[in-house]
């Protein structure tokens, strides 16, 4: 308790300075009093008396005042003292820039996520919508008339829904460009509170209207019609069917960062999407005085009611509806990762903290004979800690500044691998916050390490030549345990949560996948604005001339190829299906559309498990064929033979429409839209035998060598095809390694702050322990000299460093343990707490701290007893 | 002859708890105590004396309160407090050791 009352001393002194000083005054002019009465005393005369006491007792102790000038000198001398200990200053810089780089960047990318505000009115106010049902309660899609059930609700003022028509192509007749187009409904631009830069938005009320709307993106507007003014009342061409241009957003509006344009759905059409048809995107605007928990509970509440009431309603897949706030919706899974690797920065920084307070506190031991002088001089604690703070800051502006430098770049290499992050509304940079940041870092980490080794060397007294050396030790080493304690915990759970990560993309890439990813190529194909049947001929006879190459062993196209977008939008069509024979009351049947040509199955080596695929026979002569998937036979045709079964698709494609799909054959599951999801049924057409949006491939091949290599011939086929056809390509390894790119960014960034904070920790162990055992160095020769072993002297003071080590393990399990929720958003199919990767963790750490202990400990053993005797 | 009581670093910490065992003192006291008990050798430099008396608040080894004196002053007296009692034993011991030490060293060497 005394320490505290010391710390009490310590803290008045330096905040209430001039109360501290009127009561030194006042004590003086006690004590001069008490020494003239003394004086009279012994017999001198009263002016005499008064002034001899007043002279003796000059205040030497007088905190000088405080100037400006004095942080001028401290900093000078910090300076110099910085330059000769090089070695210090340098590590020390290298180390925080290192941290302080890291957390700029990380804050730069928090607050283009979270700090700035979306693009939208009132964005607080927003939020989505989606179903849930028993099997998948974090929310699936909504259907239409779910939609329209939903929109009545007072709690939402404005609702809108969406989806992806990502097979639109825009063309004007003279230039065509295929991309994503975004189909609305409801108030969508209302809804978001934005306003096109040029013209009008599309209204709920357009939705009468039996003339088709568009609105164009900045990108598009500029691309296809060079930034024409006079660009309202044209008439484009969206998948064949004409629509007129009404508007052209502005260039910052990205909702979402791929739409090319907005266009109108006609009720009309709506009217042929079934409650079992879950592809809207829900969006809404809250109304005042509603939260989305509020407007949660309405919805659950009109869900139930309208499968109590209405027996059609069984259609509907969904029993529940979820409320997310628009930025959580967004945002949500990679804030959630950013705030992870937030974490990890921090522990990174505090570990670079610790080293630097423990060297900082070395440094200070040496240089008690220093400050003692200095404080014999005068100086009061509160200059010692002024110029401790000082020296310290210098330290950590300096990094700052260097880190501040440096950021941009770190940050343009970081964000280039953050494919990720969908939808980019604010482009990270180094903004007023990260500035904020660095600076707010550099004082939060001079203020306390400047401190400690100010408050040590305040503290030690030079009782003597005799008891100086044992003394020091003792002081600091308690601290000093405590902060490598803290040091080889946060490496521990910094290692804890990189083999959660790394171990997890190994776990999602050994799911079982239903296509091949070796030696297979992938192009991406824009076909110029023609004749579907046209289309599909030119893609056949480009498919045969690439089966002719060498090297190809088989060759195929698909419209969506498994993978190829990004999980929100997915790489599915869903459908309904009505099979022969069912009522249509109880189908709630879905299924993914896919048209093939070519080899496909066998390119992807997907599996025929029962009848037969797609040959040339199957044409638009004769009747329509499908392919299913393993999921699709199982689930719709669970009890009988699926091949010779008939089903028609609802909404999947015009040329589709009213016609029976007979089943021939059933392949493998393929999961298409995420690695992680498990497979969905899936069914296959033919795109010989006629489909209406045909302009769309990815031509598959599998070779018998390097995929890449057939990246040029292929190319020149094309060319020589039609120079003008635009091509993009992949390997499927390479798309599978995008697909995790969120995994592989987490396992990465945490892994590397991980290698730097096991770096820590070895300098760290090692400085300790090399001063330990040079200031120990007479009580380890007595030792040798009475006896011990060199054996013995090692494994002793590797043991006293390793103390502290295993307890900071100790608590970086505890610590990874306690934080378990938060590591649960970053594993797949494995425990959060995995006592393998624990394990290995332990065993790491407790190698880096051997290895860096080995080296001391051996310079123990080679302590010469007698003249370690011999010295003072 | 006065010496003055920097003569070992740490000599002064010694007087000054000592002084303060007994009973509570203001800072003058204390000094004037130091004289009179040592028989005049002792005299203790005022500036160090506060120096040493900050330095021990910042320990904890006493603690200070302001009291009105016999005289009806105001004065900043000290106090022990337990841990500055445990270190009084500490320097103690500690004086006697060099105090034996020394005196070790003054015996003449044998065979002169």
């Amino acid at each position: 308790m005394s320490w505290l009352q010391g710390v009490r001393h310590l803290v008045r002194s330096l905040v209430r300075r001039r109360s501290m000083r009127e009561e030194r005054d006042e004590e003086l002019a006690f004590h001069v009093r008490m020494e003239s009465e003394h004086l009279r005393r012994e017999g001198m005369s009263e002016p005499s008396a008064s002034a001899i006491a007043r002279a003796r007792v000059v205040d030497v102790t007088e905190p000088a005042r405080w100037t400006l000038d004095s942080v001028w000198l401290d900093l000078r001398h910090a300076g110099r003292a910085l330059g000769r200990a090089r070695t210090f200053t340098v590590t020390a810089v290298f180390t925080l820039v290192g941290v302080m780089t890291v957390s700029i960047v990380t804050v730069a990318m928090l607050s283009a996520l979270y700090l700035r505000a979306l693009p939208f009115q009132d964005d607080h106010q927003l939020v989505t919508v989606q179903s849930t049902d028993a099997d998948r309660p974090a929310g699936f899609n909504v259907s239409l008339p779910n939609f329209r059930d939903w929109s009545s609700q007072k709690a939402f003022s404005k609702t809108a829904v969406w989806d992806m028509m990502a097979r639109g192509i825009v063309a004007t007749g003279l230039d065509a460009q295929r991309g994503d187009i975004v189909r609305v409904a409801g108030d969508f631009f209302g809804t978001l509170g934005v306003r096109p830069a040029i013209g009008r938005a599309i209204l709920p009320s357009d939705e009468q209207d039996e003339t088709r709307m568009i609105v164009l993106s900045d990108r598009l507007w500029r691309g296809m019609f060079g930034g024409d003014r006079a660009i309202l009342g044209r008439r484009v061409h969206l998948d064949g069917i004409p629509h007129t241009v009404i508007g052209v957003m502005s260039a910052d509006f990205r909702f979402p960062a791929s739409a090319l344009a907005w266009a109108s759905w006609p009720a009309t059409m709506q009217q042929y999407m079934p409650r079992s048809t879950v592809t809207e995107q829900m969006i809404a605007r809250l109304a005042p005085g509603h939260s989305p928990a509020m407007a949660q509970r309405e919805l659950a509440g009109i869900t139930a009611r309208l499968h109590a009431e209405f027996p059609g309603a069984r259609d509907d897949q969904a029993t529940g509806a979820i409320v997310t706030p628009l930025r959580r919706a967004l945002f949500g899974a990679e804030g959630t990762l950013l705030l992870l690797l937030g974490g990890a920065v921090v522990c990174a920084l505090l570990t670079a903290c610790a080293n630097l307070a423990c060297a900082n506190l070395a440094r200070a031991a040496e240089r008690t004979g220093e400050f003692d002088i200095r404080a014999a001089l005068g100086a009061t604690e509160a200059r010692l800690v002024q110029y401790w703070v000082l020296e310290t800051l210098l330290l950590t502006a300096t990094a700052a500044i260097v880190a501040l430098i440096a950021a941009p770049w770190l940050l343009r290499a970081v964000w280039a691998h953050a494919e990720f992050v969908e939808f980019q509304t604010a482009q990270p940079r180094v903004d007023l916050w990260s500035i904020a940041a660095a600076a707010g870092l550099a004082l939060l980490i001079a203020l306390p390490i400047g401190v400690l080794p100010a408050w040590r060397s305040v503290r030690h007294h030079a009782i003597g030549a005799v008891a100086r050396g044992g003394r020091v030790i003792a002081a600091a080493g308690w601290t000093r345990s405590i902060l490598i304690v803290g040091e080889v915990a946060t490496a521990t759970m910094l290692l804890i949560g990189t083999g959660l990560a790394l171990r997890s993309v190994a776990r999602v890439l050994a799911q079982p996948r239903g296509f091949e990813t070796s030696s297979v190529l992938t192009a991406e194909l824009q076909l110029p604005l023609m004749q579907p049947v046209r289309a599909t001929a030119l893609v056949e006879a480009l498919i045969d001339s690439i089966r002719r190459l060498p090297g190809v062993l088989a060759a195929g196209g698909i419209d969506h190829l498994p993978l190829a977008y990004n999980p929100l939008t997915g790489s599915r069509v869903a459908s309904g299906i009505m099979r022969e024979g069912a009522q249509s009351s109880d189908s709630t049947a879905s299924g993914g559309f896919h048209a093939v040509d070519g080899d496909y199955f066998s390119a992807m080596g997907i599996p025929l498990l029962r009848g037969r695929l797609f040959t040339a026979a199957d044409d638009s002569l004769t009747p329509r064929v499908a392919v299913v998937s393993r999921i699709m036979a199982a689930r719709y045709w669970p009890d009988t033979n699926p091949i010779g079964q008939r089903f028609q698709a609802i909404g999947a494609d015009q040329a589709l429409a009213g016609q029976w799909l007979t089943v021939i054959g059933v392949v493998g599951d393929v999961r298409a839209v995420s690695l992680e999801q498990a497979s969905l049924p899936d069914y296959y057409v033919a795109f010989h035998q006629g489909v209406s949006a045909a302009w769309q491939r990815y031509l598959v091949l599998r070779t018998s060598s390097t995929a890449s290599d057939l990246a040029p011939p292929v190319r020149r086929l094309v060319a020589q095809l039609d120079a003008r056809i635009p091509i993009a390509f992949a390997t499927m390894k390479e798309r599978v390694a995008t697909s995790q790119s969120r995994r592989l960014f987490a396992g990465s960034a945490l892994g590397t702050i991980g290698m730097i904070a096991l770096a820590l920790v070895l300098v760290g162990v090692y400085g300790v322990l090399s001063y330990t055992v040079a200031t120990r160095a007479r009580e380890i020769g007595l030792r040798m000299a009475l006896g011990a072993t060199r054996q013995q002297v090692q494994g002793e003071v590797l043991g006293a460093a390793l103390r502290p080590v295993v307890i900071g393990v100790v608590v970086g399990v505890a610590g990874a343990l306690a934080l378990t929720p938060v590591l649960r958003q970053l594993v797949f199919e494995l425990s959060p707490n995995d006592p393998m990767t624990i394990a290995a963790s332990v065993a790491v750490i407790a190698g880096t701290a051997v290895l860096a202990g080995i080296l001391p400990a051996r310079r123990a053993t080679r302590v010469d007893p007698n003249s370690a005797l011999r010295s003072s | 002859m006065a010496t003055d009581s920097a003569v070992l670093p740490g000599t002064l910490d010694l007087l000054i708890l000592r002084t303060l065992a007994d009973e509570p003192m203001h800072g003058w006291g204390i000094c004037d105590r130091v004289r009179l008990r040592s028989g005049e050798v002792f005299r203790v430099n005022h500036g160090s004396l506060y120096v040493a008396l900050d330095r021990m608040l910042r320990r904890g080894w006493i603690v200070s309160t302001w009291q009105i004196t016999d005289h009806n002053r105001r004065a900043k007296y000290y106090e022990l407090t337990r841990t500055g009692r445990y270190q009084l034993t500490r320097e103690r011991q500690r004086w006697e050791r060099i105090a034996a030490a020394m005196a070790l060293m003054l015996v003449p060497s044998p065979g002169r």
